[in-house]
Order: structure tokens, then sequence, then C-alpha cells
């Protein structure tokens, strides 16, 4: 038992008001599901430690306001985002629809980040209008990968929450052997910059 | 622009005696690096000049936008001189976004690079740096050289800079530069910090790929070092490797940080891991399976001969053990043995035992370790290796003074799967009547057997399973004559009572703990060397057991007790046990599920110690907001969580206040207990400042606030303003329009001066003393109902009033969009008036007909004691409004700004001045 985590990444979800975002991060931060719905009218975040490939991961995983109207404040809380999970609710076509406004956000708000789709609620065959089929099409195109899940029914969740991690820890893996290769007396203030890079490397603003 | 124009300031302040030739640019721009973003920490570059040389002083601000000077750190210091080049280039990777550009220094191989959002800013950089390039190479060619001695104070402030930075990381939080640092409080280990310390240039929780393996050789030679025990452990070179592995495979486990000392470095717990580690250790049995393993224990007195074969001994059982401990005194009895550290019996009886060893299996030696004559070889099945950590050795001389290796015990340690097993080897203290030194020297060596690997050492009872064995030289207390007639007619369980040990196992505090099996062996003491018979030297030696083999711990069942007669150089005989010990062996799968489960748990926890709270209200909605009147709402906090919680409110991004000038909010942080709720008092007072936004067409005017929760999360408190809708009101939205279609001015305004004309037009100090607040109220309601028919309160609130009515409508009176016509021919009266005569119809008007009133108003000077200058300064400050997105409405109050103010405040004056002093006719 070397420390407490070998990484530490945050993760942000996003997408529109009521699609389930905070029924994702309860199941897999506490593993309970509330059929009441209350609206996240503000950010809240919660930890989780998983283990990816002997490694522990420390998550801290950011759950954001929906709304329309908080679009502009909840931008603020990307920097420094590792992940974020784009999710959709299967049964509502028009939150499916908002996706691509929600990635643009990402690309505006993020520099290196790391994406997954997810298609949520889909627990009722009765009430999906988003065909797997087409969700998949779409994820294909924007280079994403796609998980349906349900919070209620506790499917997908930890597998989805394991995948985005999986990535973000590629991505880092990545860039520390990009960093590990370059010449390292280029630039006189390298002690300082490359050590500031962990943090920053991932955030824009 | 706030933050250049701040910035500016601090420069100023920090060079003050250099001159701040030019504040380039506040650059949201980066060290670039090749095609990686290096530093994205905001950069601020200033031009400096003193006498007659120039430098440019880069600074890096970690807060953006940086507030105060504490947030500007010096990064660097390029004197303009020769070398330096400065370039600009297209950026090399889109992330960088469209319109940046990147802007190169190049001082000799050191190229600069930083990204500049507007390409225009980063030309004129460009250019103007360029300028004092020239200027230095032309001062050179007049032979006039530069020295840059004076840079040097602020290169040691870099030094220092750099330091303080990386202190500042050191906290070890990847989120660190976030404004919301949710971990600050969650106890994230101060043993990374360690790591980073040393890492200096790794990330914060990287194992920095290059230091690991630059130190990895480091690590080896250390290793090395701490195994030199057994410096003779050269039976193949295999062997050697295993060992090596296995320290390396035990400092990972250990968490050893490579190129640490082992007994030094070890690193502390964390508080969560050591909560996790006892917490596995609880549910130890949801995890583990006792497997039985074989444990070979041996003990001979070589009483300092050569070695021999040993199969007789270590190999003549049907089935391979799968451990072997074997004890050796008296390896070396010759004076060199004391005084050199290697004796060639070492390795002469080591290579003896390895060829000995069981046939049916492989093994690899786990550990040796020698203490002059007292040596412990510790094997383990080549199968079982994987499994075999934590390996550690330490001897205790108890001879001469206590401190001789003559006699002592030797141990060896190390965890199997998930059981942890200690063998000791000691020779004990000889002689009869000297028991009571032999349970001395028993106690002494397992008090000061340390396995200092550990942190703390660990010691002899803190393993599962300790096995001791050892020539412990206890005595029978009887007749000689009488011990050999017993042992003759194979009556030891009549001896057995006056054995030494035996008596005293169970019940001397030494021994309490430790078992032995059934003697079933004649004594093993002391024999003629090459027979089975018992001294018989002039000596007469008692026979003895003196070679035993104790053990403790759960789950071991002793299989045989037995000694070896067939063996017979040493003046005593081998002898050997076997054990079935139970050994805890960790199913993966439920173990993972258990570890999982308890991380979860631990988790859950930490989230159940985040801050939380409930509002009572999340939206404010203020309806029938008044102009001047102040009203408040509560918002209440309550604590719901388990630790107290500190609230703030703070600002949006690129924000400078947490809210709008228009509410104040108190207290705006405070520490809120668990249990304990608190009310924070919301104030809207909608003054002149905003009220104008109502009156353009605004019927709301909505706000968000960010509550934050110090370590935790955040809400957002909406407000939302409405305004009264009853007509002619301040508010309503084309009064001025509205009011001239009807009236040719609004009713309103025809009211306060036709007022102010009857009953205060002689009033002294007309226009110069306040009004009182209820009056305006009041008036205010009168203007909008009608009721009552004559305006209430004194004149001086109604000649308030007016003012405020002028200030709050919704466009000036004269227009924003002829504002900056105005101000500019404020010096010309025929300009002016071209300027009014492109104003609507309906200001026109209310122009004319107030200024009209004003005039008239001076003519009654005499009384009112009024005179021009100051109603042109007041009321060109009412008639003119700056734009509400002008260049002066935004932002803090600098000194360019102040000026500019003053200089505007002082043409609007003059304007209206033109107006009051001739009559105004089109």
């Amino acid at each position: 038992m070397a420390r407490e985590y070998d990484h530490l990444f945050k993760l942000l979800i996003i997408g529109d008001s009521g699609v389930g975002k905070s029924s994702l991060l309860l199941r897999f931060s506490d593993n309970t599901f509330s059929g009441t719905y209350i609206t996240t009218i503000g950010v809240d975040f919660k930890i989780r430690t998983i283990d990816v490939n002997n490694e522990k991961v420390k998550l801290q995983i950011w759950d954001t306001a929906g709304q329309e109207r908080f679009r502009t404040i909840t931008s603020t809380y990307y920097r420094g985002t590792h992940g974020v999970v784009v999710v959709y609710d299967v049964s509502s076509g028009e939150s499916f629809a908002n996706v691509k406004r929600w990635l643009h956000e990402i690309d505006t708000n993020c520099d290196v980040v790391n994406r997954i789709l997810v298609g949520n609620k889909d627990d009722d065959p009765d009430r999906k209008v988003v065909l797997t089929q087409d969700a998949e099409r779409f994820a294909e195109q924007m280079g994403i990968q796609l998980f349906e899940t349900s919070a209620k029914e506790n499917k997908n969740v930890e597998e989805m929450f394991v995948a985005i991690t999986k990535l973000v820890l590629q991505t880092k893996k990545e860039q520390q052997r990009t960093v590990a290769e370059q010449p390292k007396d280029r630039l006189r203030l390298d002690s300082k910059a490359s050590r500031s890079k962990k943090s920053k490397a991932n955030c824009c603003k | 622009m706030v933050t250049a124009c701040k910035t500016t300031f601090r420069l100023q302040w920090k060079c003050h005696k250099h001159q701040v030739l030019n504040f380039l640019r506040n650059l949201h721009c980066h060290s670039v690096e090749g095609e990686n973003v290096i530093d994205k920490a905001k950069k601020y570059i200033c031009l400096i000049e003193r006498q007659g040389d120039h430098a440019l002083f880069i600074y890096s601000s970690f807060k953006s936008p940086c507030k105060t000077e504490a947030d500007l750190f010096l990064q660097d210091v390029l004197p303009i001189d020769g070398e330096l080049r400065v370039v600009t280039e297209p950026p090399r990777d889109k992330a960088f976004g469209t319109g940046s550009i990147l802007l190169a220094f190049q001082v000799k191989e050191n190229k600069h690079l930083y990204e500049m959002s507007e390409s225009n800013v980063a030309d004129s950089c460009q250019k103007k740096i360029k300028e004092a390039i020239d200027l230095q190479t032309q001062n050179a060619g007049f032979g006039l050289p530069s020295s840059f001695s004076w840079l040097d104070k602020y290169r040691n402030e870099i030094k220092g800079n750099i330091a303080r930075e990386s202190k500042v990381v050191d906290n070890s939080n990847p989120f660190s530069t976030d404004v919301f640092d949710p971990l600050r409080y969650m106890n994230i280990d101060k043993s990374v910090q360690l790591v980073t310390d040393e890492v200096k240039m790794g990330f914060e929780d990287d194992f920095s790929q290059m230091n690991v393996q630059n130190n990895d050789t480091n690590f080896q030679t250390n290793m090395k070092k701490s195994s030199s025990k057994d410096s003779l452990d050269f039976l193949d070179g295999r062997e050697t490797e295993f060992t090596e592995s296995l320290d390396k495979m035990a400092a990972k486990e250990l968490g050893l940080k490579p190129g640490t000392n082992m007994a030094a470095g070890l690193k502390p717990l964390t508080a969560r891991e050591t909560l996790v580690e006892c917490l596995l250790k609880k549910r130890q049995s949801e995890y583990v399976n006792l497997e039985t393993f074989r444990v070979f224990v041996g003990t001979w007195n070589v009483n300092g001969q050569n070695s021999t074969t040993l199969e007789e001994w270590l190999s003549c059982d049907k089935d391979p053990p799968d451990i072997y401990a074997v004890g050796f005194q008296e390896l070396d009895t010759s004076n060199q043995a004391y005084i050199f550290t290697d004796s060639a019996r070492e390795p002469e009886w080591q290579d003896a035992v390895h060829k000995s060893l069981h046939p049916k299996a492989r093994y690899q030696k786990v550990k040796s370790i020698r203490l002059v004559g007292v040596m412990l070889l510790v094997y383990i099945k080549e199968t079982h290796v994987q499994h075999c950590k934590l390996i550690d050795t330490d001897s205790v001389p108890t001879g001469i003074m206590g401190m001789l290796g003559n006699k002592g015990g030797v141990g060896v340690r190390f965890s199997l799967h998930d059981t942890t097993l200690c063998f000791i080897n000691s020779h004990l203290a000889a002689h009869q009547e000297e028991f009571e030194r032999r349970n001395q020297d028993t106690q002494d060596i397992e008090s000061r057997m340390k396995f200092k690997q550990f942190l703390p050492p660990l010691t002899v009872h803190d393993h599962d399973l300790v096995f001791w064995l050892g020539d412990l030289n206890y005595r029978i207390d009887l007749d000689i004559n009488e011990v050999k007639e017993n042992v003759l007619k194979g009556a030891l369980g009549k001896l057995l009572p006056h054995d030494q040990l035996y008596r005293q196992l169970h019940t001397h505090p030494v021994y309490k703990t430790y078992t032995e099996g059934e003697i079933n062996f004649v004594p093993t003491y002391r024999y003629d060397p090459g027979t089975d018979n018992f001294d018989s030297s002039e000596k007469k030696r008692n026979p003895a057991w003196c070679d035993r083999i104790l053990y403790k711990g759960v789950g071991i069942r002793q299989i045989v007790y037995r000694s070896h007669p067939t063996l017979r150089i040493s003046d005593h005989k081998p002898v050997s046990a076997i054990f079935d010990a139970g050994i805890k062996v960790v199913e993966t799968k439920r173990y993972k599920k258990v570890y999982e489960d308890i991380m979860k748990k631990l988790d859950r926890l930490e989230n159940d110690f985040l801050p939380q709270v409930t509002l009572a209200q999340k939206e404010f909605q203020f309806k029938d907001i008044k102009f001047g009147e102040p009203r408040e709402q509560i918002l209440a906090i309550a604590n719901i969580g388990q630790v107290p919680v500190t609230y703030e409110f703070i600002n949006k991004l690129e924000e400078d206040s947490y809210c709008k000038e228009w509410l104040s909010v108190e207290p705006y942080t405070c520490v809120v207990f668990p249990g304990d709720s608190i009310e924070i008092s919301l104030e809207v007072n909608v003054d002149k400042t905003i009220a104008y936004r109502f009156n353009c067409g605004h019927e709301k005017i909505e706000d968000i606030l960010v509550l934050h929760l110090q370590d935790g999360k955040d809400f957002f408190i909406s407000f939302l303003l409405l305004s009264q809708e009853r007509p002619g009101s301040l508010d309503n939205v084309d009064v001025l329009a509205e009011g001239v279609r009807l009236y040719a001015c609004p009713k309103e305004l025809f009211r306060l001066v036709d007022h102010i004309w009857q009953y205060g037009r002689h009033q002294e100090d007309l226009f110069r003393q306040p009004g009182l607040k209820t009056d305006i109220h009041q008036i205010r309601d009168c203007l909008d109902t009608g009721i009552p028919e004559m305006l209430p309160g004194s004149i001086h609130s109604v000649a308030e009033a007016l003012v405020l009515f002028l200030e709050a409508l919704a466009e000036p009176v004269v227009p924003y969009n002829m504002y900056e016509t105005c101000l500019e021919c404020c010096n010309n009266y025929f300009m002016c008036k071209q300027a009014m005569s492109k104003v609507p119809d309906c200001h026109r008007n209310v122009f004319k007909y107030l200024c009209n009133f004003l005039r008239e108003l001076l003519g009654e000077g005499k009384r009112n004691n009024l005179e021009i200058r100051y109603l042109a300064q007041m009321f060109g400050d009412v008639f003119l409004r700056q734009p509400p997105m002008s260049r002066l409405s935004s932002g803090k109050l600098g000194n360019a700004r102040r000026h500019l103010a003053r200089s505007d405040d002082m043409k609007k004056s003059a304007f209206l001045y033109h107006f009051l002093a001739h009559p105004y006719d089109e």
C-alpha cells in the first residue's frame, strides 16, 4: 500500500437538465438511487477511489447544473478537468439533440480532455426514443465512446466511469511519455514549466 | 483591461527607480515549448527602461484575474541587448485558438515562446521591442556600453520565486490552481510532499520516470549493502538474483521510494491507508483460505567441524517440505571467526545444506544470516517464491558483556502469502547451572531482535508464526548415572520433568507462549565425536537435550520431533522437526471484493464528511422595486452535514465582485456549525446607478450569485428584480416619448418644474440643500398617482426629486448617442446648438424647457443665490450621461479613468453653460 492514490483526476458531468447527471453520480459514489427529482442548482462533487490496472485512481466527480440559465457559470468549472461525461436521456430526443452543443461547450472550455457519451435512463424500452444505433452512429462520428446506462437499475454505470477513467489515465501516460522524450535543456525555466504542466495541461482558462 | 491598468500601477511601484516605458500587454500567454504548452499561467510582459538600457520583465500570475501584488511573480528578466531576437510566429497547434499568435524571444540558444491571443497586440509588442533593440544597437554603435547589472537584483528575485513556487505546488493537488479547491481539507497526505520535494521536476502524482531510472542503480547498490550480512551468498547466481528481486518487491510492497535507504526511507502510511490496512485485517477471514505448508526446522551444533553430507538429516522424509529453516551453532570455533566477518565455514556448510535439500523439489534461498558461529538458512520451494515477501534479518549477540557473538541469536522473517513467519536460531549460555543466564539470553534476543526494514521495526512478537530453534543448552538436573540409566532403559518420561527447559515452558515468562513437541529421542549432547557414545572424557558431561525446537502461533501442527544420531561428526546430534503450518492464502477475487468494498465505504465516509447545507430558498424575487427604497430578504443556510461549513460568495468568471452593486449581502462569509443555521440578509437597493436600466426597457434585472462552501459544493442563487408597472412611474419605459406627445414635455417634469417655480424660485440655496427621503417617496407616489394635487414636502425635496427624476430617465435628456458629439463641441456655442439640432424633438423640447427654467431661476439669483456655474455643472451632469458601455463605465477607479472623468465633467458643464448664458434659439 504505497500511497493513498496514484492518480487524482477531475471528471465533470454535463448535459441537459433532468437527464440524470446527479443520479449517475449518486449511483457511482454512494450506490444509491432516489426516484424523486431534485434539480441541481449549483455544482456538487463526490469522490470515489477505484483501481485501474492495479493503480489507485482517486476521482473527484463534479455534477453540474444543466439548466440553460446557468450555462455561463458552469463553464467556469471546466477548468482543470481531465474527463467529461456528456449525458443525454434516451427517452428525450431533445436532450440527445443538445449533445452537440454540450460537446461544443467542452471544445470552447477545455484543451486536452477526454470525453464520453452517455445515454441514461436506458431502463424502459417503451419510452426509449433515441435508438442505440443512431446514438452509436453519432458517437462514432464525433469519435466518442458511447455508453447506455441506467442509474436507476445500476446498469453500466460503473463500467462507464471506469471507461472514462481509463481514457484519462491513458492520456496522462501518453503526455508523460512525450514530456519524457522531450529535450529538457531548451527552455530556461524548464523545471518550473514542466512541473506546472500537469496541473494546467488540461485546461485553458 | 482592468488587470492591465492595475498591473501598470504595480509595475510602476515595483520598478519605481526605472522608468516603465511601456506596459506591453497582459498576454493571455503561456510559455510554449515545441508543440507543448508548458506553462499556462497568465503572463505579463513589461518593457522597462533604465538609463537608456531596456529589459523585458516577464511576470506570471497564478490567479486570474490577478488582484493583489502577491499574485504576480517575476518569472524572467531578459536584457534587451544584441542577443535578443524577437519574432512572431503563427501558432502551430490549432488548440491555441484562432487569432492567437506566438511571440518568440530568443536569447542565444534559449527560445521563449509566448502565446498571445491577439495578433495585432503581438505585432505592436514586437515593434516596441525592436525599437528598443535598435536603440541599443545604436547606443552600442556610439560606444555606449550597456550594463545590465541592475537586473541582478531581479534575477535573484526570480530564483526566490521559483523556490517559492515549488513549495506552492507541493500541496500535491492537481487542482491546486483551481479557484475551488475542495480537496484541501481531505488530508491529502503529506507524504506525497516528501516525494515531490525530492522529485522536483516530476508531476505531483507522478513517479517521474526519469528520476526513477536514475535512482534505480543507486537503489540496487543500497540493496546490496543491506544484504551484506550474507555476503557469501553465492551458491549460484540465480539465488542472489532472487534475493535481490525479493528485496525489490519488498521495497515496492513497503512503498519505499527507489533510491532510499530501506531503514530510513520508510514512508509512514497516511491516515486513510492505515485505516484500509486495519479494515482489511479485520475482514481477513473473508478473503483468505488457510492452506497447509510443510515446514522443516532443523538445528545442529556442529562443534566447528567441517561440513559433511546432510541428507540423513534434511531429506529423510518421503515428502519434500515447503520451507526449510536450518540452524547451526559453533559453525566456526576458530579465533578468527570472532574477528573477521567472513568465515570459510559459512559457504561450505551452506553448500552442504543446499545439496542435501529434498531432491523431489526445487528450492531457493530466502535468506541466510550468520553471527559468528550461529547461522540460520531459510529455503523455500521455488513455486512459492513469488508469494514470499518482506524478507528481513537481524542478529543479537549475547556473549561476553552481552556484546560478543560467541553466543546469541539470529532471525529471519518474511511474509508468505498473508502470514508472517519468523525463525530464530540461538545459541544460549552453556553450563549446567547457568539456566537463569539462558533464560536471560532468550529474553534479550527476543527483545533486542528488531527487523528494521519496517517502521516501526517489527519484533518477534509481531509474527503470526514463530519457530525458535538452536542449542538452547538447557540441561537435565539429575545425577549423570541416573540420566544414563534412564536413557538406556528408554525411560525418557522420567527424565523430562528434570529438564530445565521442560520445567520452564508454559511457566517462565520468556517461554510462556512457546510450545514444544513431545521429546521421544535421547539427549543430543554430549557424545564422543564419531560415535553414539555419551561423553567419556574427563569432563563427564551430563547428557542433555541441548538442541531444541520451539514454536508458537495459531495453526501449527507438529508432525515429528526427532534427532539424527547417524550424523556423528559433532559432539551434538542434529535435531529436526516437521510442522504443518496454516498459511493464510489470499484469494485474489475475494480480496479484491473486500478491498473494493472497504474503499467504497471510506469514499462514502469521505463524501459524508464533505460540507452539506440546505438552503431555504435558491431563488429570490423582488417585486415592485421602488426607486431608493431598500428591500431585504433572508437566505437561511442550515448545516446538515457533519463538519463545520464556511460559506462565501465568490466571483463569477471575469467579474470583479461577487454581486452587483445594487445588492448587498451580509454576512458574505461565515462559519456554520453542524446543526446550526444562519440567516444571510440580502438587501436590494435600486438607486440611480441602476434605475436607468429599468427605464431602458428592461422590465427585470437578473443576477446569479455563487454561494461556495469551502472544500465543497457551490450553489447558484438567482435574483430577479421586477419593476412596478403603474403608469407614469419613474421606470415607465416611454416616459419621455409619451409625455412629449401629450404635453410637449412629461407631465411629471412639468409638475416638478412648475412647483419649484411657483413655490421655490426665491428659496435660498435652491438645489444646494438635500431633500428628505420620506418627502421624496411621497413626491414619487404623488407623481405616480396624481394624489394629492399639490406636491408634498419641502421645496428642497421637490428640487431633489426633479434631479433624481432626470437621472433615472431611460435615455438622458441629451440622448446617449449624442454624448460624445456634445462633449467634443463644448467649447463652441454654435456647434453645441448644431449638435442639439440633431437631437430628437421630444428630447430637445425637454432640454429647451429645462434650460429656460434654469435661466429664469438664475434671473432670481439675488434671492436664491443660484449662479450659472453651479447650475451648469450640476445639470450638465444630469443632462449628459455617459453611455452605459462607454470607456468609463466599466472597471475600477484608476488614475486614467479618474482623469478622464474629470475632463468629461468639465466638458459637460461647459456645454450647458452656453445654453444657460444665452437664450436658446434654434
